[in-house]
């Protein structure tokens, strides 16, 4: 019993960090407390796993909301809308219909598993090579036609994103080796974070520099999140359950699952606001809460595959059964099927904390109210530079990343007038989109 | 002042965020071990957490004993090796050197690792025919005879061609449908979108009835089944070593060769437990055969 709570204490204060840190996902949350893993039990492991990638979905929005900061690799919706919310005063807003959304659909996921569990087989056999290929292509079909660009912007940012993706060193196509120029570090290809610091964030902040001004951040209070509860419930609920399904159900595509959650609900509601004209450009809530709700939604489906077939979809699932192994575990089908209710507690219950955790780190960051908006960002930007060598100086790579991103940020700067969005789904659906695609080629 | 003192302490709410973190890892590609008070450090490449790292961890580091440093963890093969050039540190690993070994462009690969640094050969694996347990008509007599069957592979570079070769040479309608992972095959082969996986991994949902391996005599060997020349060879990693003598390093290779820990690693990783009968040639014959297979495999692509 004991081990459990602390599992879930573990579990939580690793994704309140984790949402936080850009750089510092589920995956390597878990690495973190690997050796300490190695001695819990299937069950304690489960639950801290859960808890982590649950509370770690709810602080990737507040920290991309408040400082620009893209905690995780699904935040670049909370970004784009959370952030230029924030920049208009209405951050506590977007933070708080974010985490309540979130909240909804861990409750959708819950039942929608719970009830379907005599027919998940079905659902799961559906999420082959071609439906995958299918939603990957509407994703960035739909983000190049919708963005704020003109198209042909979009698609050429896109395929610039694209193009980004490509240079390493591709052994699964036959040993292709593009643009690396001979320079080894580029061999194993570019980190997201020098791109996303360089081709997302800096064109953000220039446009917020310009503005200049100072910030102005509210509390929420308990008030305050019941009625964002009603104001939801009556505004926004086809949003919310559009979110949830499509969250639900893209967690089931291996290799990127509740990361095509995200992107996927987001231009869907992004498409549907801007057909009714209803789309606002300066942060619009209701695709901020399309894309939180879906990958809390996510989070839970992409553990089915595993909890059910036995077989890990996501690098950190793939990591916790690494670890069941590790242990002298003999990881079947009906062990993996006995761990259901706890990962179902442990998701409970940590999307409750992450609902009250989240509004309580709204509240501390009222310091933050009055603040010159330029002193801010060049804070947060020595910050994320900080952060981007240092990650990636664990492996001996920081300088790398330092100088890619020197490389790239004339053109974030060069950019800025461009919603950038395109790009980024460019570089980080690459490697699935194109994998699909090329294996489509070999089915007919 | 005031606003000042804001800034400074939101500046430390994050150090102090990222200074929690610090004691152990932040990057994908960082493992978590604790360092030991001896000299050979062991090298690391590939993804924490997969066989590599599992072997690291279970079978080397124990049986370093006193002697181990710690893990050189490297994002990438090339950069691993532009370390391994430049350092004077004692250090010792698994290298996975057929795949690493295949030229490029008419030039050396950048992960090439030089034949003086392989000390033997560490293990094999095996690949198997597996399909999903109880298919109908799936088995044995289909991956055979079967019209049109789809398999699916490991589709990384020289692999692709070692399994095309043995599954074209026993079926020649067979579709062959790469994947670049095991997070993606699996649940290939589960969804339905391949009828048969031709690949290292086996679970208990799957029914393997054919190997590679002439140790696992449950299943039919596909030496027996294929004209293909590499029908029943495996791959093999290699033990490689820097900056120790070849008598050392040959030392700690036999050292993991006798341990139980090996063995117990094959057991939880469903492979017989038995090292192939290779590790028993000496070092040139071991490097000559490697040499051989690899020319096979390269012929193939």
């Amino acid at each position: 019993m004991y081990e459990l709570i602390f599992a879930f204490v573990l579990g939580s204060g690793l994704g309140v960090v984790s949402g936080i840190i850009p750089g510092v996902n589920v995956f390597v949350s878990i690495l973190l407390a690997f050796p300490l893993l190695l001695t819990w039990e299937p069950t304690s492991i489960m639950f801290m796993y859960i808890s982590l990638a649950s509370v770690h979905q709810y602080f990737g929005s507040v920290s991309a909301t408040v400082f620009g900061i893209p905690g995780s690799n699904v935040s670049f919706p909370a970004l784009q809308e959370g952030h230029a919310m924030f920049q208009r005063g209405k951050g506590a807003e977007a933070i708080m219909t974010a985490a309540i959304g979130s909240f909804i659909a861990s409750v959708f996921a819950i039942v929608l598993i719970h009830f379907s569990i005599p027919i998940l087989s079905i659902f799961y056999q559906m999420f082959n090579t071609h439906l995958q290929v299918i939603l990957l292509t509407l994703a960035c079909a739909t983000i190049i036609i919708f963005s704020d660009n003109k198209a042909w912007v979009s698609f050429i940012l896109w395929c610039v994103g694209n193009l980004l993706a490509m240079v390493g060193y591709h052994d699964f196509f036959g040993g292709w080796d593009f643009m690396t120029f001979g320079i080894t570090a580029l061999y194993s290809g570019i980190d997201l974070l020098p791109v996303l610091i360089a081709l997302f964030v800096v064109p953000v902040f220039a446009k917020a520099w310009n503005k200049g001004g100072k910030i102005e951040f509210e509390g929420v209070s308990v008030s305050g999140y019941l009625d964002a509860t009603r104001t939801m419930f009556s505004k926004m609920k086809t949003t919310l359950a559009r979110s949830s399904v499509i969250g639900a159900l893209a967690g089931f595509v291996p290799g990127i699952s509740w990361g095509l959650s995200t992107k996927l609900a987001y231009i869907t509601e992004l498409v549907s606001r801007k057909k009714k004209g209803t789309y606002n450009a300066n942060g619009d809530v209701h695709c901020l809460v399309a894309a939180e709700t879906s990958n809390n939604a996510g989070v839970y489906t992409s553990m089915v595959p595993m909890l059910f077939a036995g077989i890990p979809i996501t690098a950190s699932t793939a990591l916790v059964y690494n670890i069941l192994l590790f242990q002298g575990m003999v990881p079947t089908v009906a062990f993996f099927q006995g761990l259901y209710e706890i990962v179902l507690v442990g998701f409970a219950l940590s999307s409750i904390l992450g609902l009250f955790i989240a509004g309580r780190y709204v509240n501390f960051l009222k310091i933050l109210s009055g603040i010159n908006i330029r002193k801010f960002y060049s804070t947060i930007f020595v910050l994320l530079v900080f952060i981007c060598y240092y990650t990636a100086q664990k492996v001996y790579a920081g300088m790398d990343n330092l100088v890619i991103l020197a490389c790239l940020l004339p053109f974030g700067y060069l950019i800025r007038k461009f919603n950038t969005m395109p790009l980024i789904y460019g570089f980080v659906l690459h490697d699935i989109f194109v994998e699909g695609v090329y294996r489509l080629y070999f089915f007919y | 002042m005031l606003k000042a003192k804001r800034l400074l302490s939101i500046l430390t709410l994050f150090l102090s965020i990222t200074m929690l973190s610090t004691t152990s890892a932040f990057s994908d590609d960082q493992p978590t071990w604790k360092k030991g008070d001896g000299d050979v450090n062991v090298l690391l490449y590939y993804r924490p957490g997969g066989a590599y790292d599992r072997m690291n961890q279970s079978v080397i580091i124990p049986s370093l004993g006193a002697d181990y440093g710690e893990v050189k963890a490297i994002r990438g093969c090339a950069k691993m090796i532009d370390y391994l050039k430049n350092t004077d540190e004692k250090v010792f690993g698994i290298w996975d050197w057929f795949s690493t070994n295949v030229p490029k462009d008419g030039k050396q690969n950048p992960c090439h690792m030089e034949m003086e640094n392989i000390v033997s050969i560490a293990y094999s694996f095996p690949y198997h025919a597996c399909h999903v347990k109880g298919a109908e008509g799936r088995g044995l007599d289909d991956f055979i005879n079967g019209k049109g069957i789809r398999v699916g592979i490991n589709g990384n570079g020289i692999y692709k061609g070692q399994a095309a070769d043995v599954i074209l040479s026993i079926n020649p309608s067979a579709k062959i449908i790469p994947y670049s992972s095991s997070r993606k095959y699996l649940p290939g082969l589960k969804t339905g979108e391949v009828d048969y996986l031709y690949a290292g991994q086996s679970r208990d949902w799957m029914t393997c009835f054919a190997s590679t391996d002439v140790n696992e005599t449950d299943m039919t060997n596909f030496g027996t089944i294929s004209d293909s020349k590499i029908a029943d060879k495996n791959t093999y990693p290699v033990f490689v070593a820097f900056n120790m003598s070849m008598k050392e390093a040959t030392a700690i290779a036999k050292k993991i060769h006798g341990s139980e820990a090996i063995m117990d690693y094959f057991e939880k990783v469903d492979r017989p437990r038995a090292l192939p009968k290779e590790v028993k040639y000496s070092r040139n014959k071991q490097l000559k055969f490697l040499k051989n297979w690899h020319q096979d495999l390269l012929d193939l692509m």
